[in-house]
């Protein structure tokens, strides 16, 4: 029955994607070990787009996308797969071509500010590097920049903070700072992994009002990595769920969360104990997710699954459904939730 | 102290724990100049003022942003700080006198931390330190006998016997909080102070771990101080609630009460910021400002900076908790704002 619905922002999900990942898969290489991290990982980002990856601590979520950014080193690899950067293919590039293609086309955003900042430059001398190698603005003209950038997400009195050092920041300004300094490369692609996740719910909101503004002002293709589903709800239009290095379920945030067919997105979303809906007993997944290495035949879900069958225990099930909304599983749920 | 916590929910019963004005200051040393100078050293209220009360078998949230001083509370009631202002009575008897003796009292009160992987001896089994609390406290000296009752503890919080002889390092996060609450229990307290006990684990092993600490209260009657950020974990195991903000409690009273009809502007403003599930595309505007530095807060009412609803008043004097609408208020707005 949800083989056909309504496409909701048809013209979005028809324009060119900026970035395109096809069957990723990292591994980790120890003497001869391989073991699959990562796992035939394909998603695509579109301008003005927000998608989240979502997942639980040791899904691949943040793997998949340091794997895009070239960020992995041994003994992590990536084993498969291609990354295409509008039409041009990235992930074979030597390293000195990547380093002007991270940081300016594809920017990042980490959890924990601090380690994102130099300590000892301030704020302005650390915009006005990256503006000047990323740009061709220079001197002033990359000072003005900088004190606009710092506007721009709402840094009250960008002049003056400019000559201050990330100490002096509180902690959702100073990821406020990490943000403008992504933006000082006029990116294409920004990937924020965990950005919200250290800090308190009220800075929090005030984050993500702030990058869903930038990224449909700048038009940005942007990936927000995390593990929290009420970040994904209120921040992303479409949203990859991560299981055991694996995409399970991709789709249209909105019929994703009202309408899960992976039965791990289910299981996880009622898990999530919520104002307002309060029960004795939160409905709960019975163990907790494999460890890469240790996953079991089949469905890597199977062993917590309660609709599981044999079938689920034969192969690997492969993501079907419409272009839009499609689910790696041998028993989707349909029923309306 | 006209109003205590305790005369106002008590409906006849006898608190299990009162806390009363406790405060606690944390001072930075002085420097040289301030020596010379005889300038005061800096100091940090952590924490003012603060009242409530426990009764048996019930839940009380300590709910706050980072910094507010929720932590601090939990560690003073537990007695592994002394509050440098009003005191934490146990059954009547101050915790510092419980923590100095043996009275029998120190075994009723137990501690489970965030991270549980510090909180266990790396070097020990697990079953010893689950172990430990029994023996030192003389709940039971015969070793088999121990040894019975850490197998039945850990039968209780869904292991296994046999993990007693592992070490921390071979189970998972949510394992080794298992662990913790086992040695918890091991004294079978009457209180559990519970200090972001699932902030570390993925949610669905914190729903395992919630719905166990409940089926846990329902078995054996004890009651919880829990302490979160998480307001979805507030509203899921709390009976009431108490909200801090820059070291105070803002608002107290019944969880129903709390987040149903939430009073105080800094509550409204918490709730409304918690992302939900529901897709909608007008958004809360997201809330004001920061947190102000602690050793530095606003005059009157420290939320002042933050609130849409403030006045001269509020920055000239500082609202008390005062009885209203079913909870406790410190808000002098609180009348308009409904």
């Amino acid at each position: 029955m949800s083989a056909t619905r309504p496409i909701e922002n048809t013209d979005k999900l028809l324009a060119d994607p900026v970035l395109t990942v096809k069957g990723l898969s990292v591994e980790l290489r120890r003497r001869n070990d391989r073991i699959p991290i990562v796992q035939d990982v394909s998603y695509e980002l579109r301008a003005g787009e927000i998608l989240g990856i979502v997942g639980e601590s040791g899904a691949g979520k943040s793997m998949s996308g340091n794997a895009v950014a070239g960020l992995l080193r041994p003994p992590l690899y990536v084993s498969q797969g291609e990354v295409h950067l509008n039409a041009q293919r990235i992930d074979t590039l030597p390293a000195n071509k990547l380093v002007n293609i991270r940081g300016k086309r594809i920017a990042m955003v980490f959890q924990d500010p601090l380690t994102s900042l130099n300590p000892v430059f301030t704020v302005g001398e650390q915009l006005v590097e990256t503006i000047e190698r990323h740009t061709p603005r220079r001197g002033q003209e990359a000072k003005d920049r900088a004190q606009l950038l710092l506007e721009q997400v709402g840094i009250p009195a960008a002049a003056d903070r400019l000559t201050q050092y990330p100490h002096e920041f509180s902690g959702g300004m100073r990821q406020r700072v990490v943000i403008a300094l992504a933006l000082a490369g006029e990116p294409d692609v920004l990937f924020a992994d965990e950005p919200t996740t250290a800090l308190d719910v009220s800075i929090q909101a005030q984050i993500i009002a702030l990058f869903k503004r930038l990224c449909r002002e700048k038009g940005l293709a942007a990936a927000l990595v995390t593990h929290d589903m009420g970040v994904i709800a209120q921040a992303t239009d479409r949203v990859a769920v991560m299981y055991a290095g694996r995409i399970v379920e991709t789709g249209p945030t909105a019929e994703v969360l009202k309408n899960p067919r992976h039965p791990y997105t289910s299981g996880l979303m009622q898990s999530i104990p919520e104002i307002g809906r309060r029960l004795h007993r939160l409905p709960q997944l019975q163990g907790a997710m494999p460890r890469p290495g240790q996953l079991p035949q089949g469905c890597a879900f199977s062993d917590r699954c309660a609709y599981v069958t044999d079938a689920c225990r034969k192969a690997v099930p492969k993501m079907s459904g419409s272009k839009f909304h499609s689910v790696a599983c041998v028993h989707p749920l349909t029923q309306e939730v | 102290m006209t109003n205590t916590p305790t005369q106002i929910y008590s409906d006849g019963k006898p608190s299990l724990l009162d806390v009363i004005n406790l405060g606690r200051t944390y001072g930075a040393p002085q420097n040289l100049v301030q020596k010379v100078l005889r300038q005061p050293a800096r100091q940090v209220k952590a924490v003012r003022g603060i009242e409530f009360n426990l009764q048996p078998n019930e839940t009380l949230a300590l709910v706050g942003e980072s910094g507010c001083g929720k932590s601090t509370v939990a560690r003073c009631v537990a007695g592994l700080e002394t509050p440098t202002d009003g005191t934490v009575h146990y059954q009547g008897t101050s915790m510092e006198d419980i923590a100095r003796s043996a009275l029998p009292a120190r075994r009723d009160v137990q501690m489970v931390f965030q991270d549980p992987y510090s909180s266990l001896n790396p070097r020990w089994r697990v079953g010893k330190s689950i172990a430990e609390p029994i023996q030192v406290l003389g709940i039971e000296t015969d070793p088999k006998k121990v040894t019975v009752l850490v197998d039945n503890l850990l039968t209780q919080v869904g292991l296994s016997p046999q993990d007693a002889e592992k070490y921390p390092h071979e189970f998972s996060g949510g394992q080794r909080q298992r662990v913790a609450i086992a040695r918890a229990l091991s004294t079978r307290p009457k209180i559990i102070i519970c200090d972001e006990p699932t902030s570390a684990l993925d949610v669905s092993v914190q729903a395992q771990i919630l719905n166990m600490m409940k089926d846990l209260q329902d078995e054996f009657g004890m009651s919880y101080l829990f302490i979160t950020h998480d307001l979805g974990v507030v509203d899921h195991i709390a009976d009431r609630v108490a909200v801090m903000y820059l070291g105070r409690i803002v608002e107290i009273g019944p969880r129903e009460e709390i987040f149903n009809h939430p009073r105080h502007p800094y509550t409204r403003m918490l709730i409304e910021a918690v992302p939900t599930l529901d897709i909608s595309d007008d958004v809360a505007p997201p809330a004001l400002g920061e947190l102000p530095d602690p050793a530095n807060p606003p005059s009157g009412c420290s939320f002042r900076t933050r609130c849409p609803f403030a006045d001269a008043r509020c920055a000239a004097e500082l609202p008390e908790l005062e009885l209203f609408d079913n909870r406790q208020i410190a808000c002098f707005k609180k009348e308009e704002i409904a």
